[in-house]
């Protein structure tokens, strides 16, 4: 029968296996966006088009400074660099001029200029103030070293436009362009400005490698005493990456080798080892399997975490094999000897994941899905081939293990012990509450580069570039609503930055106004300087022959975008974008978006944050959800007073491990929670072992919890070294919870029976 | 307004007179402008002082008809008009200004071959020392791009009268007067005008 069994088992992971095969080789859809992970009826279509945009804009944008002593040096310098670019198969365009032609923008706003007013200029002549323009053109004419000629006098007699350009955004503000290249100086360097365009996602790798390398080879290439600095998300992103990639190998390599010597130095075969291999494979594929079949789809998030249903499942199969260390030679009843205790441990974690699937969130259902089907393929797996394959003979616990569980048992029953361990952990547990701190912020999450940091604060300072991280997105029926729209705007914005709330922004209002406001602006200039005033102006500076006014033609959004302006900011018909730098209060941006529901506020980080902070809140619902279900399903095994002291070591350390992790500067967030419900599924699980095994070979049942605590401690544990905060919190809470669980095991046996 | 800008440097350049090197030295005198605009039959006059110094900068005043002082330094521009507040305009926002500086140098030591890259140079000397420096704007790009068609210099130890000929068939005519040098650099007044540029 058991046999039967096994074999129909074997058939249907093979069927499965073949399946999923056939599936990946068919493309399955992994998903990686943000928004994927919101639940479906809060997804806002404008938000994906308008975050993409963003990302477009900000992601797919790289400058370099290229710095000599030499001006000669660094101009030939920056010319390979930007041919070196070219030559990259990321980068779509690169210019040393910066992105447009200043002297065909100037062209188009002398021609077409008529409508054009600063604000300052349009406030003073609706305040009566024409006289005082009056004065400040015949300045102009007279004192301006011959700027003002005929030409222009013939369009702008009142010369209002460079009062107009000087109010143009400066997306380089402190460069000059010196011979075709935008150009600082500093300190006795000569810094030109290179700009570029990624042809591709800054997110991939491969994008991430072809620039990094691009870069690198400008750098080996420059001439003696250059130097290149770089700013951009994607080498934020390759940095990242490469620091991921570096701890991933370092963690994932010494914890794997540590974990096959301490299986091989445990059970001195390979068997258990290769066992519980194929425990945990079976339990991802089944795990990968439902997801895919029930969402037709899988995100990163479960995948990621998913895969940390390796360290539940290795415990049924350690729990298994740690039995050769009991008297039992037969393998069929040393599965029986535990089998309570492995379906109690597996049951109270299948219900707390299928809590889960009440949380309405797309990541976490199919987290569940992943968790429910992956340990339970792994649980059948253990208990149907387990016994099968197993050829270990019953012998005695090696003789360190035997010491380190006894020792840990006495400690966990001695009054002293318990009374000074829970001293201790009070007074920490203390300490630990007074540095707790929630936060969702994603910014914090990540460790950047501080040289990158370094050098984008220099780009920042020597050449005015600084990339969005917020926008308002317009939406509106045509580009004359959407500009109408950015002047309610403008005001507002220009307030930000005078209260020190908001660095610069940009609109393409800025760059030209409605028509209507082109209209009413040329009408005020009509009716409150040239009727009245144009008189004396010509007398002021002498001036004799027809009356001028100026020119009638209007600038319009199609004019500034032939000459490739405005590029970044209209990405379609109505459909512009107020880029916001600098922005110091996330709440401004959503105040101005409360204003017209054809405004919306887009915060790349802060989309990330709102995300971990929604997760975060539900997945603390369902902590505590899945803790009751545990305590209920543990009473209703163990009756009231067993069920709590089979629960309270696994409480005690939910309850610890954020707060010790807080001791180290780990802050309370999602990762955190996600770490505490792996803590309450393992930890559940040592108890309920403890809970089950047999009081006469207590030694052996706590030597495979400490071998399982071992591998799931080396597993996750190393974690807590890693550079990224998500990472270090989850990894430290993980290892402070699954300690504490193991330490605190031994008080879930029965009481009144001691170790042998 | 690059454009505009890049005119001023280069007509200024060419038209300041010429100075010594030395740092501490400044030059004064009195202008008369004269500007003929196409289409407009008088022409406008108009006059003031200046003051250059080659570490600090220039003011240029413009007294008659209506008082204007312009002030450029390392440090940027600034300009008012009569009793109004003055505008200003930093280096750093102001395209060209390094060349701007650099032509400036070259009038200031009259070393006008230093143009010769932007311009094409033609000097005669009579035999009294008087000579006349006629300037034509090279090829595409560069001096090329601006609206000069020529400029005229004529002087002996100083540029006494400019005359620039644009392309649109302007002419603005400046004559220095009453030039002296002073080697005991800017006045107290001189400096806190020129602080205005650096606000």
């Amino acid at each position: 029968m058991r046999r039967g069994l096994a074999l129909l088992w074997l058939g249907v992971v093979a069927v499965v296996a073949a399946l999923q095969a056939a599936a990946w080789l068919r493309d399955v859809e992994v998903r990686g966006e943000l928004l994927a992970l919101f639940p479906v009826e809060t997804r806002d279509p404008r938000k994906t088009a308008a975050l993409n945009d963003l990302n477009a804009s900000v992601a797919g944008r790289i400058a370099l400074l290229i710095g000599n002593g030499t001006r000669e040096l660094a101009r030939a310098d920056a010319v390979r660099a930007r041919d070196r670019l070219l030559a990259s198969p990321a980068v779509s365009s690169a210019t040393l001029s910066g992105v447009v032609d200043a002297d065909a923008v100037l062209q188009l706003y002398r021609a077409k200029g008529g409508g054009l007013l600063s604000d300052a200029d349009r406030t003073l002549l609706a305040s009566g103030g024409g006289a005082r323009l009056v004065d400040r053109a015949a300045g102009q004419i007279l004192g301006g070293f011959g700027i003002i000629d005929s030409d222009w006098l013939k369009d702008d007699p009142f010369v209002l436009l460079p009062s107009f350009l000087q109010s143009l955004p400066r997306s380089f503000g402190a460069t000059e362009l010196d011979d075709g290249m935008l150009t600082v100086r500093e300190d006795g360097t000569y810094w030109i400005v290179l700009v570029a365009k990624l042809s591709g996602d800054a997110m991939t790798l491969d994008v991430q490698k072809s620039v990094v390398e691009a870069v690198r080879a400008i750098e080996s290439a420059s001439s003696a005493g250059t130097r290149v600095l770089k700013s951009g998300a994607v080498f934020f992103a390759e940095a990242g990456s490469r620091v991921a990639l570096q701890e991933t190998s370092t963690f994932g390599t010494i914890s794997t080798i540590a974990v096959v010597l301490l299986l091989i130095a445990a059970f001195r075969s390979v068997g258990p080892l290769l066992h519980n291999l194929i425990s945990v494979s079976v339990g991802i594929l089944f795990g990968l399997a439902a997801v895919v079949l029930v969402f037709g789809n899988i995100h990163v998030f479960t995948f990621l975490l998913g895969t940390s249903v390796i360290g539940i499942a290795i415990d049924y199969g350690i729990h298994y094999c740690a039995q050769c260390y009991s008297a039992e030679p037969d393998p069929a009843r040393r599965l029986a000897r535990i089998f309570p205790g492995l379906l109690l441990g597996f049951v109270t974690t299948i219900a707390g994941y299928a809590l889960f699937l009440l949380s309405a969130l797309p990541g976490l259902s199919q987290l569940a899905v992943f968790m429910v089907v992956g340990l339970t393929a792994a649980f059948v797996t253990v208990v149907l081939w387990f016994p099968a394959l197993d050829r270990q003979r019953s012998r005695p616990l090696p003789a360190a293990l035997d010491a380190v569980t006894r020792a840990i048992d006495r400690l966990a029953r001695s009054n002293g012990a318990r009374w000074g361990g829970l001293i201790a952990l009070v007074l920490l547990s203390l300490y630990g509450a007074a540095q707790v701190r929630v936060s969702d912020d994603v910014r914090t999450l990540q460790s950047l580069d501080a040289a990158l940091v370094r050098e984008q604060r220099d780009i920042q300072r020597l050449a005015g570039v600084q990339f969005a991280g917020q926008m308002l997105a317009i939406d509106t029926a045509d580009d004359e609503a959407a500009l109408q729209l950015q002047e309610m705007l403008i005001p507002r914005l220009d307030e930000l930055v005078r209260q020190d709330r908001l660095v610069e922004w940009q609109a393409p209002a800025r760059w030209v106004p409605s028509s209507s406001r082109q209209q009413a602006d040329a009408s005020l200039v009509d009716a409150a300087l040239v009727k009245p005033f144009w008189t004396m102006l010509a007398r002021r500076i002498g001036l004799e022959g027809p009356e001028l006014s100026p020119r009638a033609a209007r600038l319009t959004l199609e004019d500034l975008r032939a000459v490739g302006l405005l590029e970044d900011l209209v990405r379609g018909p109505g459909r512009h974008a107020v880029l916001l730098m600098g922005l110091v209060d996330p709440q401004d941006g959503r105040r101005l978006a409360e204003l017209d529901p054809r405004i919306l506020f887009v915060d790349a980080a802060g989309e990330v944050s709102s995300v971990l902070a929604l997760y975060r809140e539900r997945a603390e619902l369902l902590v505590a959800a899945a803790w009751i279900a545990t305590l209920v399903l543990l009473i209703w095994r163990y009756g009231w007073r067993g069920g709590v002291r089979v629960v309270l070591p696994t409480t005690v350390a939910m309850a610890v491990a954020p707060l010790i992790a807080a001791v180290f500067a780990v802050q309370l967030n999602l990762f955190g929670i996600l770490a505490l419900i792996l803590v309450l599924s393992i930890g559940i699980d040592y108890s309920i072992f403890v809970r089950e095994g047999p009081p006469s070979e207590r030694h052996v049942t706590m030597a495979s919890v400490l071998l399982d605590a071992l591998t799931t401690l080396l597993a996750f544990g190393l974690l807590g070294l890693s550079s990224a905060e998500a990472v270090r919190g989850f990894g430290l809470t993980m290892l402070f919870g699954i300690a504490i669980a193991t330490i605190l095991a031994p008080l879930a046996a029965r009481p009144g029976r001691a170790a042998r | 307004m690059p454009l505009t800008l890049r005119s001023m440097a280069l007509a200024l350049a060419v038209t300041l007179p010429a100075a010594d090197a030395a740092g501490q030295t400044v030059v004064r005198g009195t202008f008369d402008q004269t500007r003929t605009l196409k289409g407009h039959t008088s022409p406008l006059s108009s006059r003031g002082t200046f003051s250059f110094s080659a570490d600090e900068g220039l003011i240029w005043h413009v007294t008659s008809p209506v008082e204007v002082m312009t002030i450029m330094s390392p440090r940027g521009l600034a300009q008012s008009v009569g009793d109004a507040a003055p505008t200003h305009l930093p280096a750093g926002q102001v395209p060209m200004f390094a060349m701007f500086r650099a032509m400036i140098a070259a009038a200031i030591t009259g070393e006008l071959d230093s143009l010769s890259g932007t311009f094409t140079l033609e000097r005669t000397e009579d035999s009294a020392g008087a000579f006349t420096a006629v300037l034509t704007p090279k090829g595409e790009g560069g001096a090329g791009r601006l609206p000069v068609r020529q400029l005229v210099l004529t002087g002996r130890t100083l540029i006494e009268t400019a005359t620039i000929h644009k392309t649109n068939g302007d002419t603005d005519q400046i004559a220095f007067l009453d030039q002296r040098r002073d080697t005991g650099g800017l006045n107290d007044a001189e400096k806190k005008l020129i602080a205005l540029s650096s606000r």
